[in-house]
């Protein structure tokens, strides 16, 4: 007898409906799964066998085919188990009288029968509610990411058992209740705060300008000043996520596998690859399963490469192009698959070998070669990229020793939700400053005679490259919107000229 | 010689035993010792759809492991292969089960669907 039975392929974040067919028939005893699995997905024969037997039903003596159709796409991870215990399960007739034909499964099994969790659930649901299916069979601990989903009935099952039961309809089960979004956000909470922060006016000024216009910036400074403890204040000044967002950002957690029984992520990732990252580990990769990298995982959020001269170079440059498309394309002999990648990056560095050049407490031990040498490892194609340069001194240990550590990040965010609500007035959607092109900042960026005087007698004077020029621009811009002015300036060009370090040629 | 003769007639003793046995199943025997340019099959018995190539496995003590365990890959290709020998000019309208009787201290044990093509 022939059997079907729905599940779901995940091809980056994109999911395919997967016909798994079994067919029982007479001739030698053999167990056949065809349709371009992979090994987790072969392997699921033993663990079929096992979890049908020790939930006390019968593993058919017969000439059993599985099939995972369409044939033709790759079959990868333990989510088939259920779907392929199932199918067998009904074509050898255990299964009288169930209709599976409507419901989705994902889930692998375990020996004894129990549903294991699998990574990649909540984008196969979102595809599949789109593809017009509503009902689901999905591991009892993946409940969390069927919660925020409404318009579907996702049931979380515990077992192989409690899957025929349902089908059958022995038993009645309840639909994964829904959750909303805004209690998720209420009951999360960054580490860190920008009060904690003691001095580093400047810098925390500087990283206020940078999340409201969604500029990149380099902190560079001696080691100990605090550039890491400022980087990972980011993610609490910038605006909540919103829902739409938020279901992006675990969607992508999820393909990877790191979500931990979170239902969806509501805070912002700070992710902080070590310099010894290789290229595939910050873009993405993997070769039957293409994984995203940790710029991915920073989706909506912070990437924080510290010691950034200390990467390798092929991998900074493989930031540039996603930095400027927002999405990375990986692409692999199996195939290409998309990931969004809009992040904003932050990144550290001494200013020189030894750490203290530019240090008002410290003596610098370096040779200007070494220097030279040392800024040489960020290529000037990456760093056009970065809007903010910021040098971070060591903090005196009056400001240290002060009981007020300054604003508080929610201060702060007010302050960078209604910069950005301007932006999203002036572009028409949810663009920020950052993102203008050379079009948009001739219309939106217009530069009073007195500006222009300042902005050229800045460039002669401190020998601006010419790139510099529509950076400066752009984060005048933003300096401009928090402080509500409809055009820029003199004070914002001149703060704006001030965040530019390393233009100036040596 | 002697010692090849001991474990010979275990061996017999032992698929007397399981032919007696598989009669008492129910079990219809279709063939003993059938031999083919693949090897040998101890057994082919029927009942019902299934159709058992049997493999007999006597031993007289565990000291070796169980008698199961001898049956290995390659013995299991053998008997496939023997099977489609079998039915190379048959119809094959049965399930065709791999079966295994081990047969250890006077003790029979008979493993269902021992292994699979």
């Amino acid at each position: 007898m022939l059997a079907k039975v729905k599940s779901f392929a995940l091809i980056g974040l994109n999911g395919v409906p997967v016909e798994v067919e079994a067919d029982i028939n007479r001739g030698m005893t053999s167990y056949e799964l065809v349709g371009l699995p992979d090994a987790a997905v072969k392997e699921s024969r033993e663990r079929v066998n096992s979890a049908i037997l020790n939930s006390r039903m019968h593993f058919p003596v017969n000439r059993l085919t599985v099939n995972l159709a369409p044939a033709d796409i790759k079959k990868e991870g333990s989510h088939y188990d259920l779907p392929i215990a199932l199918a067998i399960l009904k074509a050898s007739e255990q299964l009288l009288g169930c209709n599976t034909d409507d419901i989705v499964m994902l889930g692998e099994l375990a020996l004894d029968g129990s549903i294991r969790p699998v990574s990649g659930v909540l984008p196969a649901l979102i595809s599949a509610k789109k593809q017009g299916y509503t009902r689901f069979i999905i591991p009892f601990a993946n409940a969390n990411e069927a919660a925020y989903i409404d318009g579907i009935q996702a049931y979380a099952l515990r077992s192989l058992s409690e899957a025929v039961d349902f089908v059958t309809g022995r038993a009645a089960f309840e639909p994964v209740a829904v959750k909303s979004f805004s209690s998720a956000l209420k009951n999360s909470r960054y580490g860190t705060d920008m009060a904690l922060v003691k001095g580093q006016v400047v810098a925390k000024r500087a990283l206020e300008i940078a999340v409201a216009g969604g500029h990149n910036i380099l902190l560079s400074g001696p080691p100990g000043a605090g550039k890491t403890m400022l980087a990972r204040c980011i993610p609490t000044i910038m605006p909540d996520l919103t829902f739409e967002e938020a279901l992006e950002v675990t969607q992508i957690h999820s393909v990877a596998g790191d979500l931990g029984g979170e239902g969806i992520i509501s805070l912002r990732p700070f992710r902080t690859p070590h310099h010894t990252a290789t290229t595939a580990s910050l873009c993405g990769g993997g070769n039957v399963r293409i994984r995203p990298g940790e710029i991915s995982k920073a989706h909506k959020g912070v990437l924080f490469l510290d010691e950034l001269p200390e990467y390798s170079r092929s991998a900074l440059e493989s930031l540039r192009q996603p930095l400027e498309d927002k999405v990375i394309t990986v692409t692999r002999a199996g195939g290409a698959v998309t990931f969004p990648a809009d992040f904003m990056l932050c990144a550290s560095m001494n200013p020189c070998p030894c750490g203290n050049y530019g240090s008002s407490y410290k003596q610098c031990t370096c040779t200007p070669a070494q220097i030279r040498r040392y800024r040489a490892k960020i290529s000037g194609p990456l760093l056009d990229r970065i809007d903010l340069q910021v040098e971070v001194d060591s903090v005196k240990y009056e400001e240290l020793a002060a009981e007020e550590g300054g604003e508080s990040s929610a201060e702060v965010k007010k302050r960078v939700e209604r910069a950005r609500a301007i932006q999203r007035e002036r572009f028409g959607g949810p663009y920020t400053n950052a993102n203008m092109g050379e079009g948009q900042i001739k219309k939106f960026c217009r530069l009073s005679p007195e500006c222009e005087g300042i902005l050229r007698g800045a460039f002669e004077r401190l020998a601006l490259s010419a790139r510099a020029r529509s950076r400066i621009i752009k984060v005048a811009r933003t300096i401009a919107d928090l402080d509500f002015s409809a055009e820029i300036k003199p004070e914002h060009i001149l703060e704006a000229t001030s965040y530019r370090n390393f233009d100036v040629k040596e | 010689m002697a010692i090849r003769g001991i474990k010979r007639r275990l061996g017999f003793s032992g698929e007397r035993r399981a032919v007696r046995y598989l009669k008492d199943s129910g079990y219809e025997i279709l063939e003993r010792n059938f031999r083919c340019p693949f090897g040998e099959v101890d057994i082919i018995a029927q009942r019902g759809e299934y159709v058992a190539f049997i493999e007999v496995k006597a031993r007289s003590g565990d000291s070796f492991g169980r008698p199961n365990e001898a049956v290995r890959r390659d013995r299991q290709r053998r008997y496939i292969n023997c099977a489609r020998f079998y039915f190379s000019g048959r119809t094959m309208d049965c399930v065709v089960r791999f079966d295994i009787i081990e047969i250890l201290n006077g003790k029979i044990n008979h493993i269902e669907n021992a292994f699979m093509a």
